[in-house]
């Protein structure tokens, strides 16, 4: 398995884990939005799975992201917006940190 | 769960009330991480020290990541570490303002943040930070410390409310002039003014400052949230 399809499936886990702490059933597409009107979790679930992600990232690789971090709010299009882009994202940060696969 | 499996991280564990702290918790059988911008001469099998800033967010994920790889569970934050400065708001530097805003409130922030991440595990946790009887009396000479010590008391009530839901409560210890290296500069005669205006007229002792701590700490504590506890009464 690539790093990717290895980030993408810790990804999709986090949101099944907060589907079954919320007791909502989410949609768990590569394309699910995250945020806006079509978004799967609300506010709140969006900062659990994001915290649950950068944790098992961290577990997995070793690395010690935060994926809250200005890069993320300051680029034109969020990195949050979809589980295709939260993936994307994180791969790239853990290219930047030497994280290997 | 035992001590034995319970960690907490305590900022400015060099010296004064951190360094005190921390010595009273290793007794009670605490792993205990420890941080300040220098060395600790602190030795102790369930001591692990990091020397940093706690406004330099790259270093404090570093020793939230230790805390997690050490697979002990993080119970409590004790955010302590703080520094002053007595100036006049119109001869008080920009540069002032950043170093007092990075540790005091920066620190607290970025270190209630790590650890809050960790305790969501566990659904349980306690974060202390630490406030000052300067916000309650709006002290002269005080401006820049007294905002930043506000800004640390209105970030823990918010954090209360958010993280209240997952079993994380977040406290400020709000001590009054408790005689440490941090008022080691201040004249005493202002000092005493400022004891004098205190409910309880005397200096803060250690063990004052502990028994709040405690209190807090305390596993079956679950409902004390969002509260500032003004040690000898505003």
């Amino acid at each position: 398995m690539g790093k990717r399809e290895e980030v993408m499936t810790l990804l999709k886990e986090c949101v099944q884990e907060y589907s079954e702490q919320s007791g909502q059933e989410l949609a768990i597409q590569e394309d699910t939005p995250l945020i806006g009107p079509e978004a799967t979790v609300d506010s709140l679930g969006l900062v659990m799975v994001i915290t649950s992600f950068e944790a098992q990232l961290n577990d997995k690789y070793g690395t010690e992201l935060v994926l809250a971090n200005e890069k993320a709010m300051s680029m034109r299009n969020s990195p949050f917006r979809s589980l295709n882009a939260l993936t994307d994202y994180a791969v790239s940060l853990l290219d930047e940190a030497g994280a290997a696969a | 769960m035992s001590k034995s499996d319970q960690a907490m991280v305590i900022t400015g564990t060099s010296r004064g009330l951190g360094l005190q702290l921390a010595e009273t918790m290793l007794e009670r059988g605490w792993w205990v991480f420890g941080c300040s911008r220098g060395p600790s001469d602190t030795k102790h099998e369930r001591y692990q020290h990091f020397e940093l800033d706690v406004a330099d967010e790259k270093a404090v994920a570093h020793m939230f990541a230790a805390v997690r790889k050490s697979g002990k569970q993080l119970f409590a934050v004790l955010n302590n570490a703080g520094t002053a400065s007595m100036n006049h708001v119109l001869t008080t530097p920009l540069s002032t303002m950043h170093k007092l805003f990075s540790v005091n409130v920066f620190g607290t922030m970025l270190c209630s943040r790590e650890a809050a991440k960790l305790m969501l595990k566990h659904g349980e946790g306690r974060i202390i930070n630490f406030g000052s009887v300067a916000v309650a009396y709006a002290l002269e000479g005080e401006a820049v410390y007294t905002a930043s010590k506000a800004a640390v008391e209105s970030y823990t009530k918010v954090l209360a409310r958010e993280m209240g839901y997952h079993g994380i409560t977040a406290n400020s210890v709000s001590p009054n002039p408790v005689k440490t290296d941090l008022i080691a500069g201040v004249p005493d005669d202002k000092m005493q003014r400022l004891v004098d205006r205190q409910s309880i007229k005397r200096y803060g002792e250690y063990e004052d400052v502990l028994r709040v701590v405690d209190f807090l700490l305390d596993e079956k504590n679950t409902f004390t949230t969002g509260q500032v506890i003004y040690l000898g009464g505003p």
